[in-house]
């Protein structure tokens, strides 16, 4: 058993016990916060907020592989290749965009609350996925693409049957990305008043209240440890079935 | 069982294959040979139709091919790549599967079918089959390259450049298996290939191509003995000239009443095989012998060495 | 298909696809979209004006006539000089066209209203850089003309907005009452961003150089590093807070040279944190992805292993390391906006004052200059990754 393992393990109780009774911790933070301030917050549950986040965070992940994917696929066709040195371009400019702008510019189209949160959690998220998913699916040898041909495959087979199979690997790291971006974007989501756990950490910082502050960030910094692992590790159960 | 008719195929300006017209009979086997840039692969994959011809038409089994859907096409004639190019992310059972998964087989026949063709390639299906193409050497990779191919049957089998990613010891042992499941399994073969070694071995006839021109056709023999234009001269013209021609030739041709001493040599042996023993035994002529070790003559260096020689006009 | 192919099944066509969307794009852009918006004060939603409304007729006129035959220039098969001409030149003219809006559209004395760009306005521009960005691509330009290029645009755009032509349009109204703030966030986002990336590189290329002799030195530490990238910005600045206020407060020393709780100490922290990883696993992996023959021949001919660094590793790996550090700089400056949510100023401060007032020009006060500058960041050192490679 290594190091790394037992950290994990730690990790996912330590989380799993301030979610379920945050109350235990109160001595740990109690030094942090101002003279008779709460040390736990209590505006609103925890383990409601940290499901809030999550599910922010999946909903928009799920939407930004699919559109990601999709767009990966469609200039990599002969019908759309002429778009894609374009969309490359495209791509890259788009990772000049910090996201707290894509946020802030989503709120007057959509007001405040979750909406312009997701948007910004989707457009940010499709940029990692799309340039994965081309590399990924770039890396199909040419040969085997010849074979996939000659074996008697269509254009949708060869591209289900081998293309796709073998960009998994790159697919997957593409959607790690976009989920630690989305993480941290969901965070400041609570700029535009949508209820992740943002909210805990920007109200320590308005109260001058660093028990907030911890426990708020140290939360999400734990869930996106813990998401990023995971994605990880799937990651690296692909690119062991799907060899190049 | 394959016709090309006049046909071309031009990129642009230039023209990769020139009003090329040949033909290949059932269960015949076609080398087509020439340098890189002759427009040999290109011609090859014209019949599968991974290339469009600009011009002409390919016949197989009697039916225009760009009258049948490409993919429907594939299924029915097998295709060898060099280095086998197989999937990297399948193993050897799926990659050899492929084709008769896309015409639905039922799962038994597959079983069965690969099962088959990896004890015919000499590969054992159980510890094989599941294994992945980084786990396989190159020979094995090109052998499952074969089975994958020759899954649905086909009765075409075209090959690219088969063997030319494997190293001399492999690919000879390759080029004798290929020779004897085509015996078997009565394939009509189209092979591209530079070497002309190669394709006097596993050609029944050899096509040879210069800048997307067919300059000549006919058995080895013919080809090496009265290369038709400079180019396919070139092409065969080299010092042992004379060992590949006998190396084509059996010691059955020159058999000749009489009796020799010494070492006996087997009548099927080749041409060259024969000057060999005698060149080493410095013997004038040797005893001939049947498979069941019959005497039928005797075989004369004289012979052997006019055998070796360019043919008179 | 080959290249050969390709171009020859291309030379059959007489339009150019993406120039023919990028044309029908803008056109319906001009003609369908608002040109402009019309906003009776900062904070009120706006009213969308046609282009025909929104400028006095031969202005509009003008424009329409400019824009069309740019559309057809662009639509058709043109030569990538032309097209980066025309595009420029509808970007320009466009930009100019609205910094007439508000005269024709305001009377003189309303001090409230605001005229900004409409989404027509929106799809005909950004419709029109596309077309001159894909000419760039398309000229192959070389490394130095590609940043001259850069410097130019750039020029132009500053020449714009210093001549007083878009001073009545929103965004510069914004700017105008915070000019001296801007140029002071603007310090200290550059000051947040390069700062922290000079203090990555500093510690990043020896931490670098220890993965690349030390593979058990590796593992370790770029997983840790991996560790603190995966933190979400903000929780690692506020995360940051309680460790630097407690060194402010125990450490004479360190409150002396500025280090505080908030502000701008764990931003820089932070980042520099960040930019670590890129920096360090940059290094490590253009060194490890220098060819083996290369080192081998160098060993061969009497190098130490030091010279072997300096004179064969090092520039065979430039490129690589160029091209990690502008990714290192791009996110970085992305970043140096949150910071402004702990008081650490910068861009940001403009972008979450906006956020909070709702007032959409006063956040692209502060996300227009922080894109522009990630831009031409990257663009600048993209081209020094490609002259290093030459």
């Amino acid at each position: 058993m290594n190091v790394a393992f037992v950290a994990r393990v730690a990790l996912i109780v330590s989380v799993a016990a301030f979610l379920a009774a945050p109350s235990i911790f109160e001595p740990l933070l109690r030094s942090l916060a101002p003279e008779g301030a709460p040390v736990i917050y209590r505006h609103a549950n925890l383990a409601e907020l940290t499901a809030l986040h999550l599910g922010l965070t999946a909903l928009a992940l799920a939407a930004s592989a699919l559109v990601g994917v999709i767009l990966a696929i469609s200039v990599t066709q002969p019908w759309g290749r002429e778009f894609l040195p374009l969309s490359r371009s495209l791509a890259n400019a788009g990772q000049t965009f910090p996201p707290v702008a894509v946020l802030a510019i989503a709120v007057p189209a959509v007001g405040f609350g979750a909406e312009p949160t997701l948007i910004a959690l989707i457009i940010y998220g499709i940029l990692p996925v799309f340039e994965n998913a081309l590399a990924g699916l770039g890396r199909a040898p040419a040969r085997a693409l010849e074979a996939a041909d000659a074996c008697g495959m269509t254009r949708a087979q060869r591209l289900r049957k081998v293309e796709l199979p073998l960009a998994l690997p790159a697919i997957l790291a593409g959607l790690r990305l976009a989920a630690i971006s989305g993480v941290a974007t969901a965070t400041i989501g609570s700029a535009v008043a949508a209820r992740t756990l943002g909210e805990v950490v920007f109200a320590g910082l308005a109260s001058n209240n660093l028990a907030y502050v911890v426990q708020g960030a140290g939360l999400i910094a734990a869930l996106a440890i813990l998401i990023s692992d995971a994605l990880l590790a799937m990651e690296r159960k692909a690119a062991e079935a799907f060899p190049v | 069982m394959i016709a090309i008719e006049r046909l071309s195929k031009r990129y642009g300006e230039t023209a990769a294959v020139a009003d090329v017209s040949l033909e290949i009979a059932e269960g015949e086997s076609l080398a087509i040979v020439g340098s890189s840039g002759s427009g040999k692969s290109t011609l090859l994959k014209t019949i599968n139709r991974l290339v469009e011809p600009s011009a002409g038409r390919v016949v197989v089994d009697g039916e225009d091919v760009s009258t049948v859907a490409p993919h429907l096409l594939r299924r029915r004639i097998g295709y060898v790549m060099q280095g086998a190019g197989l999937f990297p992310h399948r193993t050897a059972f799926e990659n050899i599967s492929t084709t008769p998964r896309l015409l639905r087989w039922e799962e038994p026949r597959i079983r069965a079918r690969v099962d088959e063709l990896l004890t015919l390639l000499g590969l054992d299906p159980a510890t094989y089959g599941p294994r992945k193409p980084h786990e396989l050497s190159g020979g094995e990779q090109q052998r499952v390259g074969v089975a994958r191919a020759l899954a649905a049957e086909p009765r075409v089998l075209l090959m690219d450049e088969p063997f030319g990613a494997l190293d001399p010891a492999v690919r000879a042992k390759a080029q004798v298996d290929l020779a004897a499941l085509r015996k078997r399994l009565g394939l009509t073969i189209v092979l591209v290939t530079h070497d002309m070694d190669e394709a006097a071995r596993l050609g029944d006839r050899i096509a040879v191509m210069h800048r997307g021109r067919l300059l000549q056709q006919g058995t080895p023999a013919e080809i090496f003995s009265r290369p038709a234009t400079p180019e396919v001269a070139a092409l065969v013209a080299s010092d042992d000239r004379p060992f590949r021609l006998l190396a084509l030739g059996s010691v059955r041709d020159l058999v000749e009443p009489g009796s020799a001493a010494g070492d006996p040599v087997a009548v099927e042996a080749t041409l060259r095989g024969a000057l060999g023993a005698l060149l080493w035994s410095r013997r004038d002529a040797a005893p001939v012998v049947g498979a069941g070790g019959e005497a039928l003559g005797i075989v004369t260096l004289k012979r052997l060495i006019e055998a070796g020689a360019e043919p008179k006009a | 298909m080959t290249a050969i192919e390709a171009s020859a099944a291309a030379g059959s066509s007489t339009f150019d696809r993406l120039g023919l969307l990028a044309a029908g794009v803008a056109i319906s852009g001009l003609a369908l979209g608002p040109f402009a918006t019309l906003k009776p004060n900062r904070i009120l939603d706006g009213a969308p004006v046609s282009l025909f409304a929104a400028l006095s007729p031969p202005v509009a006129a003008a424009v329409m006539l400019l824009a069309a035959a740019a559309a057809i220039v662009v639509a058709l098969r043109t030569p990538a000089l032309l097209r980066l001409l025309a595009g420029l030149a509808v970007a320009a003219a466009l930009l100019i066209a609205l910094g007439t809006a508000p005269s024709h559209l305001v009377a003189r004395d309303d001090m409230l209203a605001r005229i900004g760009p409409g989404w027509g306005f929106w799809l005909a521009f950004l419709a029109f850089a596309l077309v001159a960005s894909d000419a760039i691509v398309r000229l192959r330009l070389r490394p130095l003309m590609r940043v001259a290029a850069l410097a130019l645009v750039l020029a132009g755009a500053g020449a714009l907005f210093a001549s007083g032509a878009l001073d009545d349009l929103s965004l510069l109204k914004e700017y105008a009452p915070r000019a001296q703030a801007f140029w002071s966030e603007a310090r200290t986002h550059l000051l947040l961003s390069f700062g922290s990336v000079a203090a990555a590189l500093t510690l990043g290329v020896p931490l670098g150089l220890a993965c690349h002799f030390s593979p058990r030195f590796e593992g370790p530490a770029l997983g840790f590093l991996t560790a603190i990238q995966t933190i979400p910005s903000i929780a690692l600045f506020a995360l940051l807070i309680a460790p630097l206020g407690w060194l402010a407060a125990n450490l004479p020393s360190a409150s002396a040279v500025g280090i505080s709780g908030v502000g701008i100490a764990p931003a820089f922290v932070a980042l520099t944190l960040y930019a670590l990883l890129p920096v360090v696993a940059g290094v490590a992996s253009a060194l490890a992805s220098t060819p083996r023959d290369a080192v081998e021949a160098a060993r061969a001919s009497g190098m130490t292993e030091r010279q072997a660094l300096l004179l064969v590793k090092a520039p065979l790996a430039a490129p690589r390391l160029l091209a990690s550090l502008r990714v290192t700089l791009v996110q970085t400056i992305g970043l140096a906006t949150v910071a402004a949510l702990i008081g650490a100023g910068g861009f940001g401060t403009f972008v979450f004052q906006g956020m909070g007032q709702t007032a959409i020009d006063l956040v692209l006060l502060g996300a227009v200059p922080t894109v522009a500058l990630a831009f031409a960041a990257s663009v600048a050192l993209d081209a020094a990754a490609e002259a290093a490679a030459r």
